[in-house]
């Protein structure tokens, strides 16, 4: 179970990181 | 006036999770883990996380994505007459920091003590007796404990230096806030793995029991778990977001936020649990004795491990110092995006400027904070936290159902897919609109049964009426009060409206007081629904008239 959790709640996390960085991000620039 | 701006992204995502994880994350998941099926509870605890945390933040980010307001304005933008769901949160969000830099001001103290291990030994009395100084009772405040004083100063000082210049500092300053604290669990559970004993204490914490799946406490444990440590219902989300332009990515923010603040959570039972298994080794107890939560966790239990620790007192020292600093980092950026949260409702609502309204809020904490500073402060601490968790379980279920129920939940969810990498579609409308009421109606009802069987803790009834009931119920009618003051200053007759809301508030908490605490439950289920008739009849005719007159 232990490495079960670890593969889903980091991989997860890794998954969300590289959604982000696929994405040219509008967050990234400050209109202000 | 341009709204201001976060400098880039990963500055959000790392401030909202800095906001998610906190104290609860090293004191709390490990041991709700443990008690409820060990490795098993992973399941539940993921499902909740993927089908209400995930969903309930992207929600949140919607709100102040969408509208440029924080949760004060949002809400009331997405539906008229609102925006006391807002104010409610920003009430329970500003009672909890009261408390919560506290917590810190002991975490400050015992960081000087770390210095020689000064517990060692007498680790309870030392808490109890020299850092609390606790009193016999609730109603013996008995002075105030100055280091503590002086602690909470501290606390209030730091979240007021950080707030000040707005979130560009916030962006920076949490760099430090997430990365220290990840930097020193890593530590913590390098050297708690590497000491004898500490298999079997992650055995404790690991060991699945699937045949507690079918207990529907579990799962309701994981359900609580996701939604109290993601820092929902406090409005932060809706502020931080607030902050962002309006083509920002929702749904992959919430996702990564979620995710690692479960990670470290479930990460951080390793460097607890195996520790305690030291402790238990080093004692020659049964783990399940050596095993708590909570503050008896993070100031009795661990430094007792601390002091046990092989290398004497210099490296007890260090990692004393090591511990507590990371409760310090873990809970300062909590707190100030608690804070933050209510500075942006009062700007947005009243338009006054940030340092202004940021030096009140700091001011009132840092006064109120004498209360929990006094002798019988983790008495009133103890009240007040429990019925605040209630407050942020009401904001939730009434958040799910304005956007679920009460507003086109399917445009919403076309709206945050649009502009998200990660699509959630009809998913997350399920989960809104279905799923999270259903669990947070649950969670209330189950709460509302266990306090009817057995009332919170062993304090006397008029405390429990002040911290708990009067408390919860003057801070959801002063939220009304603070939506319906736009409209209040045009009607003619205000008093009587007014008078039509004390009716309303003076007839529940007597219903409460006579329900719960004298048992007349027959009287208090006529009185409860007899003020709000009344108060309704009252209110209703007098605006009625209003419009007419106008």
């Amino acid at each position: 179970m232990a490495i079960l959790g670890f593969v889903i709640l980091f991989g997860g996390t890794f998954y969300g990181l590289l959604k982000m960085k696929k994405r040219k991000s509008p967050e990234s620039k400050d209109p202000s | 006036m341009d709204r201001e701006r976060w400098d880039k992204r990963s500055a959000f995502i790392m401030a909202a999770i800095g906001s998610a994880i906190g104290l609860g994350n090293v004191w709390r998941f490990p041991y709700v883990a443990y008690a409820n099926g060990g490795g098993a509870f992973l399941i539940p605890y993921i499902i909740a996380l993927i089908t209400t945390g995930i969903p309930l933040v992207a929600l949140e980010y919607y709100l102040g994505i969408r509208y440029q307001r924080g949760p004060t304005e949002a809400y009331g933008f997405m539906r008229k007459k609102s925006n006391y769901i807002g104010w409610f949160a920003l009430c329970v969000a500003g009672m909890i920091t009261f408390y919560y830099t506290v917590v810190m001001a002991w975490t400050w103290s015992y960081m000087l003590y770390s210095v020689g291990v000064q517990w060692a030994g007498v680790e309870k009395e030392f808490f109890f007796r020299k850092v609390l100084g606790l009193s016999g009772n609730i109603s013996e405040l008995g002075g105030l404990q100055w280091p503590l004083v002086l602690g909470n100063f501290l606390t209030w000082l730091a979240i007021f230096l950080i707030l000040f210049k707005g979130v560009k500092v916030i962006g920076k300053v949490v760099n430090w806030t997430v990365g220290l604290p990840w930097l020193l669990l890593a530590i913590l559970a390098i050297r708690g793995m590497t000491l004898n004993g500490s298999a079997s204490g992650l055995d404790f914490y690991l060991r699945p029991d699937f045949s507690r799946l079918l207990d529907p406490n579990v799962w309701l444990a994981a359900y609580g778990q996701i939604f109290f440590s993601l820092s929902l219902g406090f409005g932060i989300m809706i502020a931080y977001a607030s902050y962002l332009p309006r083509d920002s990515d929702i749904n992959t923010n919430a996702w990564v936020v979620s995710f690692s603040d479960s990670a470290t959570s479930f990460f951080a039972g390793f460097a607890v649990f195996s520790t305690l298994g030291y402790l238990a080794m080093a004692t020659n107890q049964p783990l399940d004795k050596v095993v708590g939560a909570g503050p008896a966790l993070a100031f009795i239990i661990y430094p007792t491990a601390i002091a046990k620790l092989p290398g004497g007192v210099f490296v007890q020292s260090i990692f004393g110092i090591m511990f507590f600093s990371m409760l310090l980092a873990l809970g300062i950026d909590s707190a100030f995006s608690l804070i933050e949260a209510v500075v942006t409702g009062l700007r947005d609502s009243f338009k006054i400027k940030r340092e202004r309204a940021l030096f009140w809020v700091c001011l009132v904490g840092f006064s109120v904070g004498f209360l929990y500073t006094s002798r019988a402060g983790l008495f009133w601490l103890d009240i007040v936290d429990h019925w605040m968790n209630w407050g942020l379980v009401i904001v939730g279920l009434l958040e799910a159902i304005l956007v679920g129920w009460l507003y086109e939940i399917n445009r919403v969810s076309a709206d945050i897919d649009s502009t998200s990498e990660i699509k959630l579609g009809k998913f997350w409308v399920f989960c809104v609109k279905i799923l999270t009421p259903l669990v947070l109606s649950v969670t209330i009802g189950l709460s509302i049964y266990k306090e009817i069987l057995n009332p919170y803790g062993e304090y006397p009834t008029w405390a429990l009426m002040v911290g708990g009931w009067i408390l919860l119920m003057t801070l959801f009618f002063l939220s009304i009060l603070l939506q319906e003051r736009e409209y209040l200053p045009t009607m003619t007759n205000r008093s009587l409206i007014v008078s039509g809301w004390l009716i309303i508030y003076v007839g529940t908490i007597l219903s409460f007081y006579l329900f719960y605490y004298a048992t007349m439950r027959l009287w208090a289920s006529l009185l409860l629904p007899a003020s709000i008739v009344a108060g309704t009849l009252i209110i209703n005719a007098i605006r009625r008239k209003g419009l007419q007159d106008g």
